[in-house]
């Protein structure tokens, strides 16, 4: 029995028209993607089950779709493949407050479990700037960071238990409602950041938190990135814990003074946009003092409206980025390191000399608190040697992250775009053994290679 | 649209924003060939001539120029647009679309329902000589006809009401016939809603020009349908014929025509009237010692302008807002009745839904076709109504 009609004999939904399945084929990346065999949207794990048992048993390759957010072609569909979309699994199956979890299915999108939890005073943290769109399992799958990453770390702290289906068919359960547990290893951890090459999360346990509050937004200007960078690891350094620190260079900061309305002091090349947690009342006071150590051109107390404001502005940061775009078929790469805190004065620096030499037009922001940079490369897609260029450039990138103990990929995961990168930041480790050790993981979940073939790395 | 289609949609990323907003996206059980980033990819599709307009259309078609989409669209797109622009470029158009825009064009009505549209104003007084006209459109009084076509699709399915369509185009229409079929509780129901919103006008001062029987519909689902042409003679018609009443300012009363009038218009003809939503000229405080929740209409929220002008009106009163207000307000659903009834009955019954569970004690809505969606219970009352009675 062909697919085709064994989805329609278990009444299964499922597309499988040209037409129908083109939205399928792209994520958010320049990757192209390939036409899919048929795209299924299940309605619950059992349907899921019986969907990859069957490809397994045919080797149908399968691709996993949440919001098709991906930044790294890691949900981009693949020629004859069977598209699995999550979003008919929305729903939020338990909240409590008290237990501080909410059990949710894959395919909620992370604004709406918020919009929930917020109505009962609760938070889950992980906030990338892609939540509208992005899902629980999604995001799940790539470890996705964003703005608070510097306070709460990224989605991996927030994961309780995982439902996944195995590519056999075969449905687990890892771990629970608990905040902790000690039984041997880590099964939920090795499906976070897999991108969907280990099995398919159907719901999943996530840690919450009461929302905080209360913060104050400062924003200081800086004539070096170097002394941005300092100002951000002495923060860290003498205990403050900001909830917030982003970072913006020249053209990414005029633009928020544009949307925002607030003004730049002359000289200023680089901007930190600070959120201090007012739990004790002289903390952001502390941390006023220790960013005039280190040579501020300025540094503004934001009142509530202005702070709203820089909110919105870095909000829409990107989108305005977006809009700066000259020629037909430019695109915006986003580049995605990160180093320890410590090393952000240096790399900052080396990253400009970078942005120089190669003469890409590109701006810098990112979230520095946890020192995650993000260089938005100006590309035309339809040129080859710009897209070599590109290319180089994101490598020579990886090169200064790894120079200075990070990683290559901070938050977007790896995808196509970034498989050479994370076979040389394994090099770099001189630890090669770690890409064995993934692919004898891959082999064990999925033997026949069925689960997003060609991602991560290849077999 | 100013830029070339094919330019406008290059812009877009693929980051799928506009999909999670998008409602026919749910209502059509999360198939993405009913979603905002889906009708963005299947347009690029078609102008790259890889697929059919037989095989893209129902995308377009099943849009509802909700323009939620626009409001987070990192690139600045509007699928709505999109869809709207390939519906201009479609060949073959819908049996019923058809028959409606030919009725627009012929009667200058939908539904051909010619005097019935001014019953509502026996006995009350209207100045010819104000420079204000109150410009109903007729689209309160349309909205007991529209529900019964969809009485008469529920009983005889869509299929024989396309061959009476086919019909009917032919031979001529009158709303006449669809009499039989109306409730006259509803006519009532609407007719003291224009009542209301006569007076509201009329009692801050403002006296009013109507033009009655002439008074012609807006031409704003020629656009919706996918009649460019037709609807840019139209609007031309429409220009001259103001100016052949000489009129000077203009008081809409539902959304759509406010934005048609006041934005999308300029794009086809010179329109040379001043514009304004009778809400503008409401001088009344309400007092209520409950509690609301609004249904803000996207016409209002997300086309050229955030209109908010009835906040003023209602700061006294304790509003909670549902779960997507202001600029993320969710549609009803409305302009898919005519090609996709289904899909409008789940859009509906999600924002009802929605709006009922803020628990306030009424549901204002400001547009008939949201009114005639969403009014599933007594709470649910349009805007007039309720400041009128408190
Ligand atoms: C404008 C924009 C801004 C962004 N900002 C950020 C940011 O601030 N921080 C950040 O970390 N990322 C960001 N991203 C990247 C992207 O949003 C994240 O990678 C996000 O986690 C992807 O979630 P998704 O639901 O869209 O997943 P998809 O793109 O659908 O899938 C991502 C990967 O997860 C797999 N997958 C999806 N669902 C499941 C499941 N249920 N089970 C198993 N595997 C699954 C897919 O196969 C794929 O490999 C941004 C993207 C855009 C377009
Ligand atoms: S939100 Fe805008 S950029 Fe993103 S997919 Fe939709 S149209 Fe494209
Ligand atoms: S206008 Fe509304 S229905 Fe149409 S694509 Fe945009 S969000 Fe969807």
């Amino acid at each position: 029995m062909d697919l085709i009609e064994f989805f329609e004999r278990k009444n299964i939904n499922f597309l499988s028209k040209r037409e129908e399945m083109i939205p399928y084929v792209k994520d958010a990346s320049y990757f192209p993607g390939s036409l899919p065999r048929a795209v299924v949207l299940p309605k619950d794990e059992n349907e899921i089950s019986e969907v990859l048992s069957k490809c397994n048993e045919e080797n149908v390759k399968v691709v996993t779709r949440g919001g098709g957010t991906s930044l790294t072609g890691s949900s981009a569909s693949i020629q004859d493949s069977i598209v699995i979309s999550t979003l008919r699994l929305n729903k939020i199956l338990d909240f409590s407050g008290g237990d501080r979890y909410v059990h949710a299915q894959a395919g909620v999108r992370i604004d709406d479990l918020n919009g929930f939890l917020q109505s009962k005073g609760f938070v889950y943290p992980p906030d990338p700037a892609s939540s509208l769109a992005s899902t629980v399992g999604g995001t799940i799958s790539t470890n996705a960071g964003g703005l608070r990453g510097t306070y709460y770390g990224s989605t991996k702290e927030w994961v309780l238990g995982l439902g996944v289906v195995l590519a056999d068919g075969k449905i687990i359960k890892t771990g629970g409602k608990v905040l902790k547990r000690s039984i041997g290893y880590d099964l939920t951890s090795i499906f976070i950041g897999a991108e969907g090459t280990l099995g398919i999360i159907y719901d999943a346990y996530l840690k919450i938190v009461p929302k905080i509050e209360r913060f104050q937004r400062l924003l200081a200007f800086f004539n070096k990135p170097e002394d941005l960078g300092k100002a951000v690891f002495q923060l860290k350094d003498r205990g403050l814990n900001p909830l917030g620190a982003e970072f913006a260079d020249k053209i990414s900061m005029n633009i928020i003074s544009r949307i925002s309305g607030i003004s730049i002091p002359s000289g200023s090349e680089m901007l930190l946009i600070l959120d201090i947690p007012i739990q004790e009342v002289n903390e952001y006071e502390k941390a006023l003092s220790i960013i005039k150590e280190v040579n501020p051109i300025d540094v503004k107390i934001l009142n509530q409206t202005e702070s709203e404001l820089v909110y919105k502005a870095r909000k829409g940061l990107y989108s305005a980025l977006l809009n700066e775009r000259e020629r037909e078929g430019e695109f915006i790469i986003i580049g995605d390191v990160v180093v320890p805190s410590s090393e952000v004065p240096e790399s900052l620096k080396e990253i400009q000399e970078l942005i120089k030499r190669f003469g890409l037009k590109t701006s810098l922001f990112g979230h520095i608190g946890d020192g995650n940079i993000h260089a938005n490369i100006f590309t035309n897609l339809n040129s080859k040697e710009e897209m070599e260029k590109a290319e180089k450039f994101l490598e020579e990138l990886g090169d200064v992250a790894l120079a200075h103990h990070g990683s290559v990929s901070a938050e977007h995961g790896i995808g196509y775009e970034k498989k050479n990168l994370l076979m040389k930041e394994f090099m770099y480790k001189n630890s090669p053994t770690n890409l064995d050790l993934m692919k004898s993981i891959k082999r064990i979940f999925d033997p026949n290679n069925i689960l997003n073939p060609g991602k991560v790395f290849d077999l | 649209m100013k830029e070339s289609l094919d330019n406008y949609i290059s812009r877009c990323i693929n980051c799928g924003f506009c999909e999670a907003v998008c409602p026919t996206l749910d209502a059509a059980d999360f198939q993405a060939y009913y979603g905002a980033r889906g009708r963005v990819n299947l347009a690029k599709e078609f102008l790259n001539s890889s697929l059919s307009e037989d095989s893209v259309i129902n995308s377009f078609n099943s849009c509802l120029h909700c323009n939620a989409c626009l409001a987070v669209c990192p690139a600045g797109i509007s699928a709505g647009e999109i869809s709207e622009q390939m519906k201009f470029l479609a060949k073959r158009k819908d049996p019923l679309a058809i028959f409606i825009a030919r009725n627009i064009i012929k009667y200058g009505d939908p539904l051909n329902i010619g005097k019935r549209a001014t019953f509502w104003s026996r006995g009350l007084k209207f100045n010819d000589s104000s420079e204000y006209l109150l410009y109903t459109a007729r689209m309160y009084q349309l909205m007991p006809y529209n529900s019964a076509v969809s009485i008469l699709r529920k009983k005889f399915g869509n299929g024989i009401l396309k061959v009476f369509s086919n019909i009917m185009r032919e031979i001529g229409f009158s709303g006449a016939l669809l009499a039989p079929f109306v409730e006259r509780k509803k006519i009532e129901e609407f007719n003291s809603i224009l009542i209301n919103i006569y007076k509201l006008i009329t009692d801050s001062g403002v006296e009013v020009r109507y033009l009655g029987e002439d008074e012609p519909y807006s031409g704003a689902m020629l656009l919706e349908l996918g009649f460019k042409e037709e609807f840019n003679e139209y609007a031309n018609w429409l220009v001259n014929f103001f100016k052949s009443k000489g009129v000077k300012k203009i008081i809409t009363i539902d959304p759509h025509t406010y934005t048609l009038l006041k934005f999308q218009i300029k794009e086809y003809v010179d329109f040379p009237f001043e514009v304004i939503f009778y809400l503008d000229l409401v001088k009344k405080e309400v007092k209520f010692n409950g509690s609301i929740t609004i249904h803000q209409a996207c016409h209002l929220e997300r086309y050229g302008e955030k209109y908010r002008k009835y906040n003023e009106i209602l700061s006294g009163t304790r509003i909670i807002y549902p779960y997507h207000f202001n600029e993320k307000t969710l549609c009803c659903g409305g302009p898919d009745e005519v090609l996709f009834p289904d899909m409008t009955d789940k859009i509906a019954d999600r924002r009802y839904q929605e709006l009922k569970s803020t628990n306030a004690d009424y549901i204002l809505t400001m547009c008939p076709i949201c009114y005639v969606n969403l009014k599933k219970d007594d709470k649910v009352i349009d805007i007039s109504q309720f400041i009128s009675n408190f």
